[in-house]
C-alpha cells in the first residue's frame, strides 16, 4: 500500500495551498507520491480509513489552525509508534528552539526546514524512510528466529523422555526449563534390568542456540545407550565414559557438559552416582529429616568433553543407600545461577538449596505432590528470596513408589484409551477404599471430563503423542479431591464478580462449556474447583461432596 | 515574476511551467491575505495578525521572496508585541511590496 506502482507514498498536511503545491512537485520531482491534505482531522480520517501503513513518512506543518502538528504526532503514535514525521516549518529565532526539541522528544520525529531543496529533501526522507524499512525487515527477521526457536524449543521437548512417570516400583518428575526458548539442558532415563533406572542430567555449557544444538545432538547419543554393548551391566562411570568418547568423537573441542549419572536401584533402595562437574545428588530422607552430606569424601570428576582424555573409573562413583521414603533430587547448575535480582547479583550461598529442599520436600510428601515438585523450584527460589535466573533450568526428582493406601497418585499418556483404562483403574481404587459407589461414580465422571478436556483442547491434535497428565486423588475430610496436572494450554478461568445473581452465572459457565474448556457439568458435580499455574504446569484441583458428607470440611491444603 | 522568485524556483524546480504555477499560487496567497491582515491590524486582533504573518513569512521563504519574508518575520514581532504603529507601518510596506508580485 505504501508503495503505489512503485512510487512511496507520503502524507502531507499543510494548511497553505502554496506548501502543498511545492511539496507535491518536490516529491514528485523525487519519485514520490504525495498525498496532501490542508487540516490535521482530513489527515485523522484518511490514516483512520486505510491505516498507517499506507504512507511510508508523514510530512506536516506545526502551527496549523487550532491544532498543531504536535497533537498530530500524538494521535498517529497511537496508531504507528514508528512512522517517520517530518515537521515543516521556518523556525523563528523566538520559537526555534522550543519547537527543535519537542520534535526531538521522540524519536522518529524530524526537523525539514520549509525552503528545503528537492535534492537535500530526497535524501533526508529516504535516509529516513530506508532506515525504518531497513528496521522492519530486523523486526520481521526477529519473528522468524523466534519461530524458529520455537520450533527448535518443540523438538527439543520431544527429544525428551516424558516428564513424569510413576510405575508400580518407582516415579520420577523432570522439569526442564530453558533460560531463552532452547536449552542447553537435558535428562534421559533408561530403564535397566532389575527394575533399575538409568538417570542422566545434562548441561552443556552456555545456554542458547548453540547449547540447544549440543544438546539435540547429545541427547540423540544417549537415546542410543541401550543398544550399546554390555549396557545391562552398565556403571556411572562406564557410561559418562561412553558420553565421554561421543563428544571427543563428534564435539572435539567444541563444547562439555556438566553431567549427574544416576543409577537407581528401588529393590536395594540404593542409588549409585557421579558428578561429571555437576551439583551433587541431594537425598531428602523423609524418615530422617535431617541432611547429611551425601559425598562426605567430594567424589566425582570434571565435566565431560572438557579434557579430551578424561576417563571416569568407579572411585569417582558415590554409592547412597536410601530409606524406604527417600527422595534423589538433581539440579543442573542453572538452579544454582539465581540471583536476589538482576543489579544486586548475590550468588546463592552454600546453605541455599539445602534449605529450600528441608523446608519445601516434606511438606510436598506430606501433601502428595512430591511429583510436582520440579515445577515448583522456581517459585520456592523466589519465596527463598532469589528472583533472577541466568542459565537454563533443569530439575528432577525420583524415588521409590508411593507407598500411602489412601492416595492414589499416577501418571496418564495423553490416549483416550489410557484415560478411558485409568478412569477404570480409579473406579476400582476407589471401591477398594470403600466410597460409596455415588461418589465413586462423580469422581470417575469429573476425571474422565477433565480429562478429555485436556486431551481435546489442551494440546493441538499432532502434538499431543508423548504428552502426559498426572493425578492424586484422596479422601479429604468429607469429600473427595481429585488434582489433575497437566502441561497443556491453561484453561480459562471464569472470573465471577462478588453478588453474581444466577443467571449469569449460568450464562457465563454456557459460555464456556460450548467452548469446551469450562464443562457445565463438573460444576455441577464440584463443591468447589480450583486452578493454579506453576511455570508451565496446570493444577486443577476438584472437590467432590462425598455422600453422608458436609462440604465444608476437610483438611485443604 | 520577480527575478529573485524566479532564480530561486528554477533552481528548486528547473521547470518553467512548474514555476508559473506556483508563482500563480504565491501571488494570490499575498492577495488573500492582505485584506485579511488590514482587518486583523484595525481590530487589534494580534494573534490572527502574528498567525496571518506567519503564513506570509513561510509562503514568502518557500518561493524565494526574502525581502517579503523579513517583513513578515518583523511584523509578527510587532503582533506578539502589540506595537500597533509598528504593525501599520510594516504592513505599510508589505502592501508596497505585494504589488511587485
Amino acid at each position: 500500500m505504501a508503495e503505489q506502482n512503485g512510487k512511496t507514498k507520503v502524507l502531507v498536511i499543510d494548511d497553505e495551498r502554496l506548501i502543498r503545491l511545492m511539496l507535491n512537485a518536490k516529491l514528485k520531482l523525487i519519485g514520490y507520491t504525495a498525498v496532501c491534505v490542508a487540516s490535521i482531522p482530513e489527515a485523522v480520517v484518511l490514516l483512520n480509513d486505510g491505516g498507517c501503513r499506507q504512507f511510508k513518512a508523514i510530512i506536516t506543518d506545526i502551527m496549523m489552525g487550532d491544532m498543531d502538528g504536535f497533537v498530530f504526532r500524538d494521535i498517529v503514535r497511537g496508531m504507528d509508534e514508528s512512522m517517520p514525521i517530518f515537521f515543516m516549518t521556518a523556525l523563528d529565532p523566538e520559537e526555534g528552539s522550543g519547537f527543535l526539541k519537542r520534535i526531538m522528544d521522540d524519536s522518529y520525529s524530524f526537523y525539514l526546514p520549509k525552503s528545503i531543496k528537492p535534492d537535500l529533501l530526497l535524501k533526508r526522507v529516504k535516509s529516513i524512510v530506508d532506515s525504518r524499512r531497513v528496521e522492519e525487515l530486523v523486526k520481521e527477521k526477529d519473528k522468524e528466529v523466534m519461530a524458529a526457536l520455537t520450533l527448535g524449543a518443540h523438538l527439543q521437548r520431544k527429544m525428551l523422555p516424558p516428564r513424569i512417570r510413576i510405575t508400580d516400583t518407582d516415579f520420577y518428575s523432570c522439569s526442564w526449563m530453558p533460560k531463552d526458548i532452547v536449552s542447553g539442558d537435558l535428562f534421559e532415563v533408561v530403564p535397566l534390568p532389575d527394575g533399575a533406572k538409568l538417570y542422566i542430567l545434562g548441561d552443556i555449557q552456555g545456554h542458547g542456540t548453540s547449547a540447544s544444538l549440543s544438546m539435540m545432538a547429545v541427547q540423540s547419543f544417549l537415546k542410543q545407550l541401550p543398544d550399546t554393548e554390555n549396557f545391562a551391566s552398565a556403571t556411572p562411570a562406564s557410561i559418562a565414559n561412553l558420553i565421554q568418547r561421543f563428544f571427543a568423537d563428534n564435539l572435539g573441542t567444541l563444547t562439555y557438559m556438566a553431567t549427574l549419572i544416576c543409577i537407581h536401584r528401588p529393590e536395594e533402595r540404593t542409588v549409585d552416582w557421579i558428578s561429571c562437574g555437576a551439583p551433587d545428588l541431594f537425598v531428602v530422607d523423609l524418615v530422617n529429616p535431617e541432611l547429611e552430606p551425601v559425598n562426605p569424601e567430594k567424589r566425582g570428576s570434571m565435566p565431560i568433553g572438557l579434557m579430551q582424555d578424561t576417563v571416569y573409573t568407579e572411585n569417582e562413583v558415590v554409592r547412597t543407600s536410601l530409606s524406604e521414603d527417600a527422595l534423589c533430587i538433581a539440579f543442573t547448575d542453572g538452579v544454582l545461577d539465581v540471583y536476589r535480582d538482576e543489579d544486586g547479583h548475590v550468588p546463592v550461598p552454600d546453605s541455599f538449596l539445602p534449605d529450600m529442599l528441608n523446608e519445601m520436600i516434606p511438606e510436598a510428601a506430606r501433601l502428595d505432590t512430591v511429583v510436582i515438585s520440579p515445577y515448583k523450584f522456581r517459585l520456592a527460589c523466589e519465596v527463598f528470596g532469589y528472583n533472577y535466573f541466568a542459565d537454563d533450568m533443569t530439575a528432577l526428582i525420583f524415588g521409590a513408589r508411593f507407598r500411602k493406601t489412601d492416595v492414589l497418585i499416577k501418571s496418564v499418556p495423553m490416549d483416550a484409551d489410557a484415560i478411558d483404562e485409568t478412569a477404570q483403574q480409579i473406579e476400582s481404587w476407589c471401591s477398594e477404599q470403600g466410597w460409596d459407589p455415588e461418589s465413586v461414580t462423580k469422581v470417575e465422571l469429573v476425571f474422565e471430563e477433565k480429562m478429555m478436556n485436556v486431551y481435546d483442547h489442551g494440546y493441538d491434535v499432532h502434538d499431543r503423542a508423548g504428552e502426559q497428565a498426572c493425578f492424586r486423588l484422596r479422601k479429604n475430610g468429607n469429600y473427595a479431591e481429585l488434582t489433575i496436572w497437566d502441561w497443556g494450554t491453561p484453561e480459562p478461568s471464569i472470573s465471577v464478580a462478588a453478588g453474581s445473581s444466577e443467571v449469569e452465572l449460568e450464562l457465563r459457565n454456557r459460555d464456556f462449556s460450548s467452548r469446551g474448556r469450562g464443562r457445565l457439568m463438573l460444576r455441577k458435580i464440584c463443591v468447589g474447583i480450583e486452578r493454579n499455574r506453576f511455570d508451565i504446569l496446570n493444577e486443577t484441583i476438584y472437590r467432590i461432596t462425598m455422600n453422608g458428607g458436609d462440604a465444608q470440611q476437610g483438611d485443604q491444603k | 515574476m520577480k527575478q529573485c522568485c524566479r532564480d530561486y524556483l528554477m533552481e528548486q524546480f528547473g521547470d518553467e511551467d512548474v514555476i508559473a504555477e506556483i508563482y500563480a499560487e504565491y501571488a494570490k496567497s499575498i492577495q488573500e491575505k492582505i485584506p485579511e491582515l488590514e482587518a486583523a491590524l484595525s481590530s487589534e486582533n494580534w494573534g490572527d495578525l502574528d498567525k496571518l504573518a506567519h503564513a506570509v513569512k513561510g509562503n514568502a521563504l518557500a518561493t524565494g521572496d526574502n525581502a517579503m519574508a523579513d517583513l513578515a518575520i518583523s511584523l509578527r514581532v510587532a503582533a506578539k508585541m502589540s506595537e500597533k504603529e509598528n504593525s501599520e507601518t510594516l504592513f505599510g510596506k508589505m502592501k508596497e511590496l505585494a504589488k511587485e508580485i
